[in-house]
């Protein structure tokens, strides 16, 4: 009986406090780093959300653009151009900076009269007649690679809107 | 590449997110969690693979994850800490009877569970000799040789 017992004393249970320690310090502090990616998440941290939401104005105020700021790869975003234009029977408005590089155009609304490309830029030729001013293109795209994307947008001669969507992969 | 990157990037992250969930998880295997690793494997499963629907693409990412689980339990026979790091080690909970509540508040375990895992035969504390929490999760209880019924 007694020689049982020390063989049971000697069960090999190798266990390090120090460890059991650090594993509940981690546990812990990444139970805080969860919930605060849920809530990040669900403001729009990482796409469609009140964080994400941005808007850019060109410096004459007449190109309005509303995008998203966070975006991932190979999920869709919207975007919305309004432009003022100056009254005549088309206006154009011009993607650049590089962004086609980087974003796929699925949908485009309205459709373009023309579309032509600067360099990398995109330019578009939208019919105008018997309108007001007051135009808006609706975009829906795809960015296909990760990082820092700069856009450029702007109408006819004016000086352009700028902004960067920061793309996760 | 892509393929590759993003098996390992979805084995660290289930790793990490696994790991903060603790040992606790695989404990209380209700048929709820069932569900939810089923939904989990859902959404992983779509940025496994993206829209690649070739038979290359799939066997390159079962073939990533597999390589990585080698790889990983290679380091882990080869150095200690690593598998201290990754699994962990076993913890003791109960020890001649006497409950170490620092532990057990520290790997989220009730005594209630201990007795829960005791119950194929011990009824109380006082039989147990040792229990011990393993790295798979379970209890392990090892009982008195001289209060065993």
């Amino acid at each position: 009986m007694k020689k049982e017992d020390s063989s049971g004393q000697a069960v090999p249970i190798q266990e390090n406090l120090r460890w059991i320690r650090r594993e509940w310090l981690i546990q812990r502090i990444g139970e805080y780093v969860l919930i605060a990616l849920v809530i990040l998440g669900a403001c729009g941290l990482f796409s469609k959300g009140v964080l994400s939401n941005g808007s850019a104005r060109s410096p004459d105020g007449t190109i309005q653009v509303e995008y998203e700021r966070f975006g991932r790869v190979e999920s869709n975003m919207d975007m919305r151009i309004r432009y003022n234009a100056p009254v005549t029977d088309r206006f154009t408005v011009t993607i650049g900076g590089g962004a086609l590089d980087n974003l796929q155009i699925q949908t485009l609304q309205p459709q373009p009269l023309e579309a032509v490309t600067i360099g990398s830029d995109l330019r578009l030729t939208f019919s105008a007649r018997n309108t007001g001013p007051d135009h808006a293109i609706w975009l829906g795209l795809q960015p296909r690679n990760a990082g820092r994307i700069h856009v450029t947008i702007h109408g006819d001669g004016h000086a352009p809107a700028r902004f960067t969507q920061w793309i996760y992969p | 590449m892509e393929t590759v990157l993003r098996a390992a990037a979805i084995y660290l992250v289930l790793m990490v997110v696994f790991k903060i969930a603790g040992r606790r998880t695989l404990l209380q295997m209700t048929s709820f969690d069932l569900i939810l690793l089923l939904i989990i494997s859902e959404a992983t499963q779509q940025a496994l693979l993206g829209d690649d629907f070739s038979v290359t693409g799939a066997a390159l990412t079962i073939i990533t994850l597999v390589a990585i689980d080698i790889v990983l339990g290679k380091l882990k026979s080869r150095f200690p800490v690593v598998e201290q790091v990754i699994d962990g080690g076993p913890v003791i909970l109960v020890e001649n009877g006497n409950l170490l509540t620092d532990r057990m508040k520290m790997t989220g375990i009730s005594p209630d569970d201990v007795l829960e895992a005791a119950r194929s035969g011990l009824e109380r504390f006082d039989q147990i000799k040792y229990a011990v929490l393993e790295v798979n999760g379970h209890i392990s209880i090892i009982p008195r040789a001289d209060k065993q019924s």
